[in-house]
C-alpha cells in the first residue's frame, strides 16, 4: 500500500477540476480510511510476535477493509454518521474515494501476490506491479508541497480573497 | 425495488438497524477472510504441516521482517507467523530489515531454500511516513469535519 500523503495527494488532484472544494474533504477521507483500518492488524501483527496469545485470526479480520466489498461496507458504516439528506452523497464520496485508494494500491508490486478483488466470491488476486512498493517515499517529498500549492490555488484564494 | 423500499437506506427511521446490519456484513467479510487466509495452502504453516507433500515447492514472502540473523548463509524473517528459517546469503543483512523472499520448502533443511530476495531499502522511510501520515491525518480531520446534532458534516459543506 502506498502511504497516506500519496493517497491524499492523488485525491486532491483528483477533485482539482471541481469548481469548489465541497464533498472533496469526503472524498479524501473515503481515500484515506482503508489503510486507517489497517493499522490494527500492522500493530497486531507486531505484538503478537512478543505476546504470541493474542490469536491469528485477529491479525486478518480488517484485511477486507482494504478490498472492494469491505470499502464499501465500510464506506456505508461511515455514511451512517452524515445527516440523512447527505448521506446518500457522502456515500457514493467515500466508496469512490476508496477505489481510488485500491486503484493506486493495485500499481505497486508484491511479488505477484496481488489484491482479492473479488473477494468473497473469488480468491483470484490481482496487481499491476508497475512501481515498486517503496516508490512513492521518492515522489511525496514535491508531491505534497506540488499538491498543496495546486489545492490552494484552485479553492484557497477564493475563500481567502 | 421491494427490498430497497424496505431497506431504505439512507434514513434516519431505519439507521440504527442498517447500522446494525452493514457492521455484521463487514464482521463477517473480516471472519472468512481470516478462515481463508489461515487455510490457504500456501504458507510455512501448511508446508510444515505435511513436509512430504510440500518439499520442494515454492514459497513466497512479500514484506517480512528480518527477525534473526543466525549465521551468514541463515537468516529469520517474521510477519503473522514468527521466525520462519530461510538458507540463504545473509549478509548486510540485519534485524529489522524488511525484505521480500521467494524459495523452495526444503523438508531436509526444514528452511526456505531462497531463491530471490529484494531487501527493501526504504522500508523504514515508508513506515515513517506512513505513521507521520495517519499523526497528519488525525490532526487534520477535526479541521476538515464537525459534529453537529449528533451526525457529522464537512465544515466546508
Amino acid at each position: 500500500m502506498a502511504d497516506l500523503f500519496t493517497h491524499t495527494c492523488v485525491a486532491v488532484l483528483a477533485r482539482l477540476p471541481q469548481r469548489h472544494a465541497r464533498w472533496v474533504a469526503t472524498f479524501v477521507a473515503g481515500t484515506c480510511l482503508p489503510d486507517i483500518a489497517r493499522v490494527p492488524a500492522m500493530v497486531l501483527t507486531k505484538a503478537r510476535w512478543t505476546v504470541p496469545e493474542i490469536p491469528e485470526w485477529s491479525c486478518y479480520v480488517w484485511a477486507p477493509l482494504h478490498l472492494p466489498l469491505g470499502i464499501a461496507g465500510g464506506s456505508y458504516l461511515v455514511a451512517l454518521l452524515f445527516p440523512e439528506v447527505q448521506r446518500r452523497r457522502a456515500f457514493v464520496e467515500l466508496l469512490l474515494g476508496g477505489m481510488l485508494h485500491l486503484a493506486v494500491d493495485l500499481t505497486q508490486s508484491h511479488f505477484g501476490m496481488g489484491y482479492l478483488l473479488f473477494f468473497p466470491f473469488s480468491e483470484w488476486d490481482f496487481e499491476l506491479g508497475w512501481i515498486g512498493s517503496e516508490a512513492t517515499v521518492l515522489i511525496v517529498p514535491w508531491l505534497v508541497p506540488l499538491t498543496a500549492g495546486l489545492a490552494w490555488w484552485r479553492w484557497g484564494r477564493r475563500s481567502a480573497g | 425495488m421491494r427490498v430497497w423500499a424496505v431497506l431504505r437506506p439512507w434514513a434516519d427511521a431505519t439507521r440504527p438497524r442498517n447500522a446494525a446490519i452493514a457492521a455484521l456484513l463487514v464482521v463477517a467479510l473480516g471472519g472468512w477472510y481470516a478462515k481463508l487466509a489461515m487455510a490457504l495452502e500456501i504458507g510455512w504453516r501448511q508446508y510444515t504441516s505435511d513436509p512430504d507433500r510440500y518439499d520442494g515447492h515454492q514459497l513466497t514472502f512479500p514484506l517480512w521482517e528480518v527477525t534473526g540473523v543466525p549465521d551468514a548463509n541463515h537468516y529469520l524473517i517474521s510477519k503473522v507467523v514468527k521466525d520462519v528459517p530461510v538458507e540463504g546469503d545473509s549478509t548486510g543483512l540485519k534485524v529489522g530489515d524488511t525484505v521480500s523472499v521467494i524459495g523452495d520448502f526444503s523438508k531436509e533443511k526444514w528452511a526456505v531454500v531462497q531463491r530471490r530476495i529484494e531487501v527493501h531499502t526504504l522500508r523504514r522511510w515508508k513506515e515513517a511516513i506512513g505513521i507521520a501520515g495517519i499523526l497528519a491525518w488525525a490532526v487534520v480531520t477535526p479541521l476538515l469535519f464537525r459534529w453537529r446534532a449528533g451526525r457529522l458534516e464537512e465544515r466546508r459543506g
